[in-house]
């Protein structure tokens, strides 16, 4: 039966994506994932508590459609999972290169890297108006990592060691995450994408450092910037990815730090 | 405006092309999705579907034993049947396929039912069981199977939510609109009809 050859198994497609780097990214702000310059050589699994696959709850459901398309938009088969985020204020996601969890038996495809979703973030946003648009928003954002670390881990590296922040690298991820909710108002017109640049615009922070994720305004206008290139319609991946490079290469934050006066 | 402040409710007249008033056969698009999917489970429990109103392919999903089969064994150990919930749909060329939850008194069944339009007719049934959580009556485990997004994705909608739906609920008022109203006076570029 063809369809049933080209169903998906969310089991193979439960795999996390949490923003640590093989070189150690950590959680910082919400909604973003950071590099760090630390090691990463120990069990990545015992630092997140509560750490569990994606699915035990039946909203989260609501993954699926967009974690798949998204898988194809970007050609990236991350594994996807939750995990304890209550000791952030507004809750967190990661996405990560390596994986944190056991391959899935029998799993059609190859798995690449892990993005973790907190269970506070999530239960805010699924409790949110737009739910899809705020959840997909986040996913794109950790898409937006994992392909960082696919196409351009130094190059990243490099300006996040520039910086001595990962704002740029940040701003990155929301230019993709912009560029996702492009292609989707490009498929579906009635498509709430501007919710993506609004949650991020609330994420915004004014903690300048090297965890500082831009400003409310600078995280917007990463995200509208991504979404005019989205709404063209999609591009391979690498291509946007270099696009998302060349757009926060030029960018100049407005502080990265001090107190940003 | 009218669209996008009904967005789940357009998506599922869009999408399913659903018409309350027909109840024939297994008319999931035309029909009540949620009486016809009831009723499927009904006729596989009660020894088979009507083969004269599905795909060959459907008759040998419900009886013959596999991964994704609907038989009826499966479906007894299922138990009794006490919700159905509509998760999504997905729209393709020529069919469309839904993808439903339903909990019974030992588990979940997580089912996608993909069914030609023209005519409107089933071409697959696929049923993944999956157990409830521990101590848990109406709530089980990671979904079990979901239907691919067809390629370029341009007949793809996005429901505005994914909570489980029940037939009460489906014509709901939407919610308001206050976030994207926010979002937009922000962004205005990014809500060409706010324009």
């Amino acid at each position: 039966m063809l369809i049933s050859r080209r169903l998906v198994s969310l089991g193979g497609l439960a795999a996390l994506c949490p923003c640590l780097s093989a070189e150690g990214a950590t959680p910082t702000a919400a909604n973003g994932c950071a590099f760090s310059q630390a090691a990463d050589s120990h069990d990545s699994n015992s630092q997140y508590p509560g750490l569990r696959r994606w699915g035990a709850e039946p909203p989260e459901l609501a993954l699926a459609p967009i974690v798949i398309e998204m898988s194809q938009l970007f050609e990236l088969t991350p594994v996807f999972g939750f995990y304890d985020d209550t000791g952030s204020c507004k809750g967190n996601a990661l996405a990560s290169s390596e994986e944190l969890f056991p391959p899935a038996p029998n799993a059609p495809f190859k798995t690449e890297g892990t993005v973790l979703l907190g269970e506070k973030l999530f239960s805010n946003l699924n409790r949110a108006q737009y739910q899809t648009a705020a959840i997909a928003a986040v996913c794109a954002h950790e898409f937006g990592h994992l392909l960082q670390f696919k196409y351009l881990k130094s190059e990243l590296s490099r300006i996040r060691d520039l910086d001595g922040s990962v704002v740029r690298v940040e701003l990155f991820a929301d230019f993709i995450c912009g560029y996702d909710a492009g292609v989707r108002q490009f498929r579906q017109g009635d498509y709430a994408g501007a919710i993506g640049a609004l949650n991020q615009y609330r994420s915004g922070d004014l903690v300048f450092g090297e965890s500082h994720h831009g400003t409310p305004e600078e995280r917007g206008h990463s995200v509208t910037a991504g979404f005019a290139t989205g709404s063209k319609g999609p591009l391979p991946p690498e291509r946007i990815a270099r696009l998302a490079f060349e757009y926060i290469s030029t960018l100049i934050p407005q502080a990265v730090h001090g107190d940003g006066c | 405006m009218m669209c996008r402040a009904t967005k789940l409710f357009c998506f599922l007249l869009t999408a399913f092309g659903w018409i309350q008033e027909s109840f024939a056969d297994y008319k999931f698009l035309s029909g009540n999705p949620f009486e016809v999917q009831r009723r499927l489970i009904a006729d596989i429990r009660a020894g088979g579907v009507d083969a004269s109103m599905v795909d060959p392919a459907v008759v040998d999903s419900t009886t013959k034993d596999s991964f994704f089969a609907a038989t009826p064994a499966r479906l007894a150990q299922l138990g009794q049947l006490s919700k159905v919930c509509l998760m999504f749909g997905v729209k393709y060329p020529a069919s469309r396929a839904l993808v439903f939850r339903t909990i019974h008194e030992n588990g979940c069944g997580d089912w996608v039912i993909t069914t030609k339009e023209t005519p409107e007719v089933l071409s697959a049934i696929i049923l993944i069981p999956t157990k409830l959580l521990p101590g848990k009556l109406d709530t089980c485990g990671p979904p079990g199977v979901v239907p691919p997004v067809p390629a370029g994705g341009d007949n793809f909608l996005l429901p505005n939510d994914f909570r489980c739906r029940t037939n009460s609920e489906i014509s709901s008022p939407p919610s308001n609109m206050e976030e994207l109203k926010t979002a937009c006076r922000l962004f205005p570029g990014m809500c060409p009809n706010a324009h």
